[in-house]
């Protein structure tokens, strides 16, 4: 958790007084020297080049103005992603199904060749470098100068979990931020900043050691814990992710730049659609826009409609991490949306019925989406048996001391 | 205007804290006390600071009283002992001139919390003991984080501890030596303390976690666990029987890693005559570290004790051969701590299974006979160290 370590705090307090009290064009280079350092601290050298060799590739071939070059950068990216974050997942998941001591030797080899891990925040970096070079080959503008490119891929707040930019909206923002911050920015950054923080260290954390308690007795508890157990885990989730970007938006907010907003209420939601319109929303309007549309979107029929969106999700699961669990979270949200969406007309008399109910009793649908959502996390956090035994026992009423 | 109005809000805010941290700082906040009990240990999250232990012991000193600090882990906390606790019995037979502050906590090394207190106020006062159940063989860093809060380097940025040119550079050394991911966490520590010697953020938050609320949630406090710690009374479960009635209930796979004592690090196999022996290297890093952490001028008042484990456990858990290794380790930390001016004991070899409540915690009647040991050395001590004052009065 990098925006709790006491080296954020001090290095970006002393950042933000900086910015503050500088003329606008100092303040230009004073945040770009600060989103090098942050970088470099927290990714160290060996994190930091691949990005940088990364960045350099999408920024030449995203001012060309041949489509060819800027499908060659989208396919670099992709690949410089899955090299770095799934290479021992498909080695020794997948090509171990067909040859387990050659996947075995490659997966040795790969051992030598990567990093102990991936370079800090790839898959953030990935995408944004994805959403600029797929805009530019649709014949979006071009960012002109290198500093605005560094600056779009290095802003240190939405660095290392997002919420994913988009260069259209974020260079406008931050020209103007650069130019004009003012005392009410900051005080309702800093404002937005301290809920992050209460949202995170005072919520999130105190459900974590909850949770880590629980997990470990979960066969001993009783059934009602159980529950309770789960609902901890879906607002734990929450307050984690939504509190840390309320971080990021909020230093973003103080600087005078603007970021989009990633959570919005979303137990409120009716529906899994409703759902991901308020979760992680940078993330899901990006699959939208780069995944579920150009595969066709609802365009083609109910069938490939339906099949777009389990693909669009199981990527979505995946871009978490290189796991089967995090795959199989991915295609339960593609199924559960696909249910969601269509239900109504394959269920007949029995579908509008429940729909019906859903439209009156607004509550229904919001805790029917919130029961399905908080089974997911089951998916998302645990091992798969694990998380299939957990389900079970959701519904038993037998403990084991 | 707005704006203006919450900045100075803020930094006002942050000037009441700085003021009520550092006034925290300054003073003793615990009522009756006894030890830092599981509710009041790093393991239920609540962190105790070396400026309240500092101030704890100032308090004492005040009185007039000779101060014996208790440091070390579970052993030394008397964990299990529930109201026949072996301090409470120590303190008996040192007599009203002297005042016992038990400062262990479970899991606690012996070089670290009560023992940077006394580090800090050792050298002004000659009537101030250090007496710690401690490894053999085993010296952990001063500076080295407990459960995240290193206590070192919250005396030194906050200007507690003397200058002692041989633990400062011991200290720069093993720093050198430490891995990529020790150092960002000694880095972390440090900025934090830093930060800590101007807002005294942790003096406060400790404070009010004892007095007024918690805010963290921990399994053993789970009920009320926003309740101050000072309303959690200082009892254990249910006394336990002595691990003699009950043997089913050890973990015997732990008990021998543990006495077993990392034999791998302190021996080294002959290759002429195949037995093992102790490693040169090992032991003179040993010598080194200890000589370093304990500065010379403060040695007559500390007072390192080894306690056996078990013999019944010992038994069933060792050969013969490693039962003599067990005892070899212990024979000669005792000897090497003397060796350096530190008062030692290796306290045990007489005691029976039912003083113990498992492998290694004593009951009530094993504490009494620990205390006992530990008195008669106190008094020892006392004696050579008021004569050495009376020495220094004459020149």
């Amino acid at each position: 958790m990098i925006f709790s370590t006491y080296w954020f705090l001090c290095a970006s307090s002393i950042f933000l007084v900086l910015y503050a009290i500088s003329e606008p064009k100092l303040r230009v280079i004073l945040l770009l020297l600060f989103c090098v350092i942050f970088h470099t601290h927290f990714a160290g050298a060996a994190g930091v080049m691949p990005i940088v060799c990364l960045g350099a590739v999408t920024y030449v071939l995203a001012r060309s103005n041949d489509k060819r070059a800027q499908t060659l950068g989208i396919i670099l990216c992709c690949l410089a992603l899955t090299f770095y974050k799934y290479s021992h997942f498909i080695c020794r998941e997948l090509l171990g199904v067909f040859g387990k001591a050659q996947a075995q030797q490659l997966d040795a080899w790969l051992d030598k060749l990567l990093p102990a891990t991936a370079p800090l925040a790839i898959s953030f970096f990935v995408f944004e470098f994805v959403h600029y070079l797929w805009d530019r080959r649709h014949g979006k503008p071009v960012i002109e100068k290198p500093v605005d490119f560094i600056q779009f891929a290095l802003f240190f707040p939405s660095l290392v979990a997002g919420p994913i930019k988009r260069y259209e909206q974020f260079l406008p923002s931050l020209t103007i931020g650069t130019k004009c911050t003012s005392g009410l920015d900051f005080s309702q950054g800093l404002t937005q900043v301290a809920a992050g923080f209460f949202k995170k260290i005072v919520l999130a954390d105190n459900l974590t050691l909850y949770i880590n308690s629980a997990t470990q007795e979960f066969h001993a508890i009783s059934q009602h814990e159980r529950w309770i157990f789960l609902i901890a885990l879906s607002l734990r989730i929450y307050f984690d992710f939504s509190g840390y970007s309320d971080i990021a938006i909020g230093v973003a907010r103080m600087m005078g730049i603007n970021l989009p907003i990633n959570f919005n209420w979303p137990y409120t939601a009716r529906n899994i659609q409703d759902f991901w319109q308020r979760w992680h929303i940078s993330l899901s309007s990006w699959i939208r826009d780069y995944v579920y549309i150009p595969l066709g979107g609802s365009r083609r029929g109910t069938l490939r409609t339906v099949a777009n969106g389990v693909f669009a999700f199981a990527l979505c699961g995946l871009w978490h991490g290189a796991a089967w669990n995090f795959l199989c979270w991915g295609l339960y949200h593609g199924f559960g949306l696909a249910v969601a969406s269509n239900y109504r007309d394959f269920l007949g008399k029995l579908g509008r019925s429940v729909g019906w109910i859903f439209d009156r009793i607004p509550f229904a649908a919001r805790a029917t989406t919130f029961g399905f959502v908080s089974f997911g996390w089951l998916l998302f956090f645990y091992p798969l048996a694990q998380a299939f035994e957990m389900c079970k026992l959701l519904f038993s009423s037998t403990t084991v001391q | 205007m707005m704006p203006k109005m919450f900045f100075s809000g803020v930094l006002l805010g942050l000037i009441v804290c700085t003021a009520a941290g550092r006034y925290c700082a300054s003073r003793n906040p615990y009522e009756n006390f006894r030890r830092f009990h599981s509710s009041l240990s790093a393991e239920t999250f609540f962190f105790a600071t070396v400026s309240q232990m500092v101030a704890m012991i100032n308090e004492a000193l005040a009185q007039g009283k000779i101060v014996v600090v208790v440091g070390g882990n579970s052993i030394a906390e008397g964990r299990g002992q529930g109201k026949e606790l072996w301090t409470t019995d120590l303190q008996t037979r040192l007599g009203p001139s002297y005042k016992v502050l038990n400062l262990a906590q479970s899991g606690m090394p012996s070089f670290t919390g009560p023992y940077i207190a006394f580090l800090s106020l050792a050298l002004r006062h000659q009537d101030l003991y250090y007496v710690a159940v401690a490894q053999p063989l085993y010296a952990n860093g001063v500076e080295t984080p407990f459960v995240g809060y290193s206590y070192w380097w919250d005396a030194h940025y906050k200007g507690l501890l003397p200058y002692y040119r041989r633990l400062d550079e011991y200290i720069s050394e093993r720093i050198k030596v430490e891995t990529v991911a020790e150092k960002e966490i000694l880095e972390e520590c440090q900025i934090e303390e830093r930060l800590d010697s101007i807002f005294y953020f942790k003096d406060l938050w400790s404070t009010l976690a004892y007095k007024s609320f918690f805010t963290v949630w921990t399994k053993p406090t789970a009920n009320t666990f926003m309740a101050p710690r000072k309303i959690y009374p200082d009892e254990e479960p249910s006394p336990l029987e002595p691990v003699a009635h009950r043997f089913d209930d050890l973990n015997l796979e732990f008990e021998r890693r543990d006495a077993l004592r990392d034999f791998d690090t302190y021996f080294e196999t002959n290759t002429e005559t195949k037995k093992r022996q102790f490693s040169k290297q090992m032991l003179d890093w040993y010598k080194y570290s200890i000589d370093a952490t304990v500065p010379e001028q403060l040695r007559s008042q500390v007072l390192l004790i080894d306690v056996r484990k078990n013999p019944l456990v010992l038994s069933r858990i060792l050969n013969e051969e490693e039962f003599g290794l067990h005892e070899q380790v212990s024979e000669l930390s005792v000897k090497l701590w003397e060796g350096i001016g530190v008062s030692a004991l290796y306290v045990g070899k007489d005691f029976k299974p039912d003083d113990y409540l498992d492998g290694c915690h004593l009951t009530g009647p094993g504490g009494a006979k620990l205390s006992a040991a530990v008195a008669s050395k106190i008094f020892e001590m006392q004696q050579i160290n008021s004569q050495r004052k009376f020495r220094f009065i004459q020149r």
